[in-house]
């Protein structure tokens, strides 16, 4: 009876062994900040010296769910593209505020929302956002846009803001298709917070060293 | 950790039909607290603090004064987190990321343990054994997770000393070392052996 008393001694203490021992909590472990990942690619092909000027896109795509529900331009909104056009003019672009001249550069802006949990390829849900912008805005009507790479695959859980750069210098003629040559994305908690616009823009721009006039 | 549980669950059920029915002699349990430091360049490239969140198990039966063989389990979670830097993925994207990197092992052994001494306050042992290790990799970007599973080979080696409760007495604390050695080649990590430190204790079930 002593013996099976110890015994239930020992099971209580792995029990408490097992709640000693949990995983850490990772997710737990992190700030709003830490949170945060972005992730920049572009064509290597291109220099971004040889072009001069660029110009922004008036408001945002709101893609919620991989469907484009409206174009918008709230306080973030204007937040982000103000950042962006102080941060190209920084590295030495023009921007174009004449509407009847084309830029060389054209700058898009989306706000991605997704609501569920899973793993999903990025080139699925903005390998074709960038029909929500229509090339006409840029001058090109009856256009699309190309994307001459794809993105790893993540598991992704909130918002992410996506800014892609498009080479309006060159338009591919033969194909119709307007070259993205850089995309930006910022992914986390807060990132779509007004206080987070400028470490979004400089985090996306300063591991872009190559884009510079 | 489900696995963990199963195992402990295990363990209990175990000692629960032993004691009811009192019919087998010589089984004994092993409760512990086990801490591991990541060993080999390339595990301690994935993560180089010591793990204390984990536990070890063991049922072992006597086949006669010196000689024990059973079970013993073990679970261990390391875990580092990595200040923001930018890596270069392997599809030439550039990743600013705050990174954390967590793995679980659960290596489940067939072991054997030679006791030097069955009487006196200090009894001395060595052990190995071999089995199956169960593996989970988690890496983090940022909040983003990467989960993979896997179950690889697992090996042991173990030294240790029971201290029982008094000179007549099986029951007592238990302490002792192991190196576990734990092929592996996944995700970029090479093996994921390990020195491991044991706290805990030891209870006989007939």
């Amino acid at each position: 009876m002593k013996k099976l008393k110890f015994s239930y001694l020992v099971a209580a203490g792995s029990i408490a062994l097992i709640t000693s021992s949990c995983r850490k909590d990772v997710t737990q472990n992190l700030s709003d900040a830490e949170s945060r990942v972005y992730i920049t690619k572009h064509d290597s092909t291109v220099n971004f010296a040889n072009y001069q000027t660029f110009r922004i896109a008036d408001s945002v795509s709101v893609i919620k769910d991989g469907q484009f529900v409206t174009h918008a331009y709230n306080t973030y909104d204007s937040t982000m593209i103000a950042a962006l056009t102080q941060e190209m003019i920084q590295r030495g672009y023009q921007l174009q505020t004449d509407h009847a001249v084309a830029p060389e550069l054209g700058i898009n802006i989306s706000r991605i929302i997704t609501d569920y949990t899973g793993t999903v390829s990025y080139g699925d849900y903005w390998g074709g956002y960038g029909n929500y912008w229509d090339p006409y805005y840029w001058g090109y009507g009856g256009y699309g846009y190309y994307f001459p790479y794809t993105f790893g695959t993540y598991t992704f859980r909130e918002g992410a803001i996506s800014v892609d750069i498009l080479d309006l210098k060159n338009p591919n003629t033969s194909t119709n298709k307007l070259n993205t040559i850089w995309t930006g994305l910022g992914r986390g908690t807060g990132i779509f917070s007004i206080s987070n616009v400028n470490e979004e823009t400089q985090a996306l721009f300063n591991q872009s060293t190559y884009i510079q006039q | 950790m489900r696995q963990v549980i199963k195992i402990t669950l295990f363990f209990a059920a175990a000692m629960i039909i032993t004691q009811a029915s009192m019919a087998q002699e010589g089984l004994q349990l092993s409760v512990g607290h086990n801490a591991a430091t990541p060993l080999g360049s390339s595990f301690r490239g994935y993560v180089n603090k010591p793990s204390f969140r984990g536990l070890q198990e063991s049922m072992l039966f006597g086949i006669n004064n010196h000689l024990r063989v059973g079970l013993q389990s073990s679970y261990n979670d390391f875990y580092q987190k990595y200040e923001r830097q930018v890596y270069k993925s392997t599809d030439g994207s550039d990743v600013s990321t705050v990174l954390s990197n967590s793995l679980q092992t659960v290596p489940v052994f067939a072991k054997g343990e030679y006791s030097f001494f069955n009487k006196g306050f200090l009894r001395p042992y060595v052990g190995l054994g071999t089995g199956i290790n169960f593996v989970n990799y988690d890496q983090f970007l940022g909040g983003f997770e990467y989960d993979k599973h896997y179950t690889k080979a697992a090996f042991t080696g173990d030294a240790g000393l029971l201290v029982p409760l008094s000179r007549k007495n099986n029951s007592g604390f238990r302490f002792s070392t192991s190196y576990n050695l734990m092929p592996f080649n996944k995700e970029g990590v090479k093996n994921l052996d390990s020195w491991n430190v044991q706290t805990g204790f030891t209870v006989p079930l007939k």
